[in-house]
């Protein structure tokens, strides 16, 4: 495959420029606040576009126009569950995450249920799922980054690790958030450019559903061209918790200037994200169907081909340059997170401080930028092979941290008289249940097959969250303070 | 057909959305005017 000379151009420009805003974040860290929640300084247009950039993953184009076209628009976009996640996020927990002080979710349940033993285990639940979303996300990367710039797969994946590792672990959630913002405007360049592309092609709304209905009948349906009701339903339950326990966009809360913009900053995203998935993914997942699906052995190939079908070279380098970028703003916050798991929750709240050992904060420092080089190499040989399992692993992720995390969050959230024991119960046993089916379900057994994992999870961490309340005692007033000031 | 309104599908997709989004935008200026706590 010979080097693309216009794409190594463009994206070589686009490199440059993160690394550079890398070095430009790099000077303004001294502590450990500095690095994992940029100083706490953002404001609400930041805040929105941090928000936007994270949760915008790189495969939200790329998989979203694939299952879009593979299923249907209606039953492939859960919007109902999307704004109900995040009305969850701004009625009930931004406020209270802001106010708390900490930087990370496991230090909301550290600190909510006063236990050790929960922040450890949240933190291997945190860096274990984000480092497994990276893997995904870092092999999405190279695909794209190999067919926009014509190199081997794996000079990709060593060229797109390096660089995300350099400016995340320089200028921790600065760089990132910095970064975002430029990926942000590429990403919608790359998007815009083909609009007009589109819509030649197929027409508008109105044209483009006529003429995916006749060729895909159902697929403006609720439950598009392949699902039963119950399947919808549970995808819609799904996702309703995805949304609620997103951690990319629930640890952001901790960076806001003070607890309002913490919470105006969730709605106001998320009513931009959905218009953004509606031509993003609604649309063009549409168009894709039409003009191009019977060319594609593979879902995964629509967007690019689509691309490549209706716009020349430069344009479709510029465009895939975009879809590169979205890639990288999910990477980085992945990498940032699980980064944080490791050395701040697991070094120093769970370490260092019950030990009585003192570092300095630029030793934490180091320790943090440490931790973003560990996981970002972990991350990067377990991305070399093809490994099957990880991918298909990916897609219950969002299951596995919603059963570790939503009932904590929920019930921690709106009620005083939660104990310890029932939140680590909850949290645990909700876990291994998923973990339990999806094994089972990759295994094979029919019986698997017949309920999402995540609903197991979700079922039993709720049923021992109020089993186990029910014979243990509420943890201290005092403790909870931070999150009940009026129960002080 | 979703726009062929009301179907199901646009109540999913855009209209129930549409409503619980635009409560909570109202509920943000009031946050951020400092009529709500």
């Amino acid at each position: 495959m010979s080097p693309n000379i216009l794409g190594v151009s463009i994206f070589g420009f686009y490199l440059v420029a993160i690394v550079v805003l890398g070095l430009i974040a790099a000077r303004y860290q001294k502590t450990e606040a500095d690095f994992w929640v940029a100083g706490r300084r953002f404001g609400l247009g930041i805040m929105i576009m941090a928000n936007m950039a994270a949760i915008m993953h790189g495969g939200a184009i790329l998989s979203g126009v694939a299952f879009a076209g593979k299923f249907g628009g209606v039953a492939i976009l859960p919007y109902i569950s999307f704004v109900g996640g995040s009305a969850v996020v701004f009625y009930l927990f931004a406020k209270k995450l802001r106010q708390s002080g900490g930087f990370t979710i496991p230090d909301y349940m550290g600190d909510r249920f006063n236990s050790r033993g929960l922040r450890a285990w949240s933190a291997l639940v945190v860096a274990v799922s984000s480092i497994i979303y990276l893997i995904a996300q870092l092999r999405g990367m190279a695909f794209v980054l190999e067919r926009l710039l014509g190199f081997e797969f794996l000079t990709c994946l060593i060229l797109g690790t390096v660089i995300f590792v350099a400016y995340v672990a320089l200028g921790g959630l600065l760089a990132v958030v910095w970064t975002n913002i430029a990926q942000f405007l590429f990403m919608w360049v790359g998007l815009l450019i083909l609009v007009p592309f589109v819509y030649d092609a197929v027409g508008g709304w109105g044209s483009v559903l006529q003429q995916v209905e006749t060729v895909a009948p159902g697929w403006t349906s609720p439950t598009g061209v392949a699902w039963s009701t119950s399947y919808m339903l549970s995808w819609y339950l799904i996702w309703f918790v995805a949304y609620s326990t997103r951690i990319e966009l629930v640890t952001k809360m901790y960076a806001a200037r003070n607890h309002k913009i913490a919470r105006a900053s969730v709605p106001i995203t998320i009513g931009l994200v959905l218009i953004f998935l509606l031509y993003g993914n609604f649309y063009l997942g549409a168009a894709a169907r039409v003009l191009v699906w019977d060319q594609i052995s593979s879902p995964d190939q629509a967007f690019p081909l689509l691309v490549e079908t209706l716009l020349t070279p430069a344009l479709a380098a510029l465009a895939l340059t975009g879809i590169a970028s979205a890639a990288m703003s999910t990477t980085d916050s992945l990498l940032l997170m699980s980064g944080s798991a490791i050395a701040h929750d697991l070094v120093r709240r769970c370490h260092d401080e019950p030990k009585g050992i003192v570092r300095e904060e630029r030793e934490y420092l180091k320790i943090s930028r440490l931790s973003i080089v560990v996981v970002g190499v972990t991350a990067f040989f377990c991305s070399i092979p093809d490994f099957d399992l990880i991918l298909k692993i990916v897609s219950y992720a969002i299951a596995i941290v919603g059963s570790a995390f939503f009932f904590p969050l929920l019930v921690g959230m709106t009620s005083k008289k939660v104990s310890r024991e029932a939140a680590l119960s909850s949290s645990v046993g909700g876990t291994l249940a998923t973990c339990f089916w999806i094994a089972a379900a990759l295994a094979g057994a029919s019986w698997a097959g017949a309920v999402h994992p995540g609903i197991v999870g979700l079922t039993v961490g709720g049923t021992l969250m109020f089993a186990v309340n029910f014979f243990t005692s509420p943890v201290n007033q005092q403790a909870i303070s931070k999150f009940f000031p009026e129960a002080s | 057909m979703i726009l062929s309104l009301p179907t199901l599908s646009f109540w999913l997709l855009i209209g129930i959305p549409a409503i619980i989004l635009v409560v909570m935008l109202v509920d943000c200026w009031r946050i951020m005017t400092g009529r709500k706590e």
